[in-house]
């Protein structure tokens, strides 16, 4: 089936998908898509479990005996794409499969394994869930093992945390922003041109948060960073305007900082997790 | 407190806290596959996946969705992993679950790739029937909420016992 195209083919093909609407190119993938073929039916596969969301097969290439894919009917190439209703739905599934395997196979624990994109080894971009029974020694994953230094720890922190304060919508923020926008955006550039330097101390912090409103509607074009951990060799999209790190930084040690151990949870998995001690 | 997670919780152990709510934190920890990756877990120290409340489950994987976003996004990573180490033999080092969102590039010399393994014939098939009899059922129940988690169904019972007492002597009052 791998024919090679002549230009003049490759031309048509290219024209013939560009003509089509979205809803023709979505077929397309699915007939091109191994896992929207085993959703379909199309393809045999040693079916396990499925419902309205998902389905689960043996995988024919297991890492170990009883290596489970849960696969999505719907076909998301990778995970960002997916709800979090439905990826929600994905996982709660995967821990009844785990406790399943680990009941009915005697594993010692599961992996539950994705991967997003070909660099982490992603193979058909169809989001898949692998369920993996595992045992002591069994060298299907490494373990954790690389350490990095606190500096390094630091440095991701300052690198992402922005971008993750804008996935996980931190609210409180985002509205005080708008209410001061609209208040009176047209002095904003002032008062932005003279963000607080060093950011250590509080009363920064403090400015720096009646700040952050208006500074995190604009593109993020400001260079005023720690110099002294700008060795990161990150993209600089990461890169945060300091009153913002400022800012989440002050979220982040926010206040629910105590731990309550309620009543232990008696579960009749006791002995997997007792394994631990 | 000997457990990592919960001595990060309480600020103290070598990791930054990013973020942190009423049930989850995301921290990076000094002990990964790639640097860069980001552990998602509970605040309350459950040890296992199958001990973690589906409401609980579901907040951590919107978390660790969203981290991935954040991933791709603020460190140009080209992919991520999205791994669940449940138990000892799977290499779970902290007995406290936690999701790992691990950053990937290409060529960044990090092996995730297992080796598959041939099985022979009259395995599969066994544990095919064994998985097939038993999964569905464990799934459908897990998922209506009666979760397999005898100490509740143990409580239940016992309540709902002492209930038909109460309700047996209230009977027997004329």
């Amino acid at each position: 089936m791998a024919e090679e195209l002549t230009d003049e083919q490759r031309k048509k093909l290219e024209e013939k998908l560009r003509s089509m609407s979205p809803e023709e190119i979505a077929a397309l993938q699915k007939q091109q898509c191994v896992f929207c073929q085993i959703v379909e039916g199309k393809i045999p596969t040693k079916k396990i479990y499925e419902d309205e969301t998902c389905l689960i097969i043996l995988d024919i290439n297991p890492a170990a005996k009883g290596h489970l894919l849960l696969i999505p009917r719907q076909h998301h190439p990778i995970m960002p794409l997916i709800s979090d209703k439905e990826l929600s739905h994905l996982y709660l599934v995967a821990k009844f499969v785990s406790q399943s395997l680990l009941r009915e196979l005697k594993a010692s624990g599961t992996t539950i394994f994705a991967a997003n994109g070909a660099a982490a080894g992603q193979r058909v971009p169809h989001f898949i869930l692998h369920v993996i029974p595992r045992k002591d020694g069994d060298k299907i994953l490494p373990s954790e093992e690389k350490m990095i230094d606190i500096g390094m720890i630091g440095n991701v922190k300052e690198t992402i945390q922005n971008q993750l304060f804008q996935e996980l919508g931190v609210k409180k923020k985002v509205v005080s922003v708008q209410k001061k926008l609209e208040a009176g955006p047209e002095n904003e550039p002032e008062e932005i041109e003279e963000p607080p330097q060093g950011s250590e101390d509080e009363a920064e912090a403090e400015e720096a948060e009646k700040f952050r409103k208006p500074t995190a509607r604009r593109p993020r074009s400001k260079k005023t960073r720690k110099s002294k951990e700008e060795d990161v060799e990150e993209p600089p999209q990461g890169s945060e305007d300091e009153e913002e790190a400022e800012a989440a930084g002050e979220f982040g040690t926010s206040p629910t900082r105590k731990v309550k151990k309620d009543k232990d949870d008696a579960v009749s998995l006791d002995d997997i997790a007792d394994l631990f001690r | 407190m000997e457990c990592e997670y919960c001595e990060i919780i309480n600020g103290k152990g070598r990791a930054e806290v990013l973020y942190e709510d009423n049930d989850v934190a995301i921290a990076v920890k000094d002990k990964v596959f790639t640097p860069g990756q980001i552990t998602i877990f509970p605040k309350k120290h459950y040890t296992i996946l199958e001990m973690v409340p589906s409401r609980v489950l579901e907040k951590c994987v919107a978390f660790a969705n969203k981290t991935s976003k954040a991933v791709f996004a603020g460190m140009g990573s080209q992919g991520t992993n999205i791994i669940i180490q449940n138990g000892l033999g799977a290499g779970q080092s902290v007995p406290h679950f936690g999701i790992e969102v691990v950053p990937r590039r290409e060529g960044d010399a990090v092996n995730l790739q297992w080796e598959s393994r041939q099985l022979a014939e009259d395995e599969v098939e066994m544990t095919f029937s064994r998985l097939k009899k038993e999964v569905p059922d464990i799934v459908k129940r897990g998922l209506k909420g009666e979760e397999t988690v005898e100490a509740i169904e143990e409580d239940q019972e016992e309540r709902s016992t002492k209930d038909s007492y109460l309700l047996k002597s209230l009977r027997r009052i004329p």
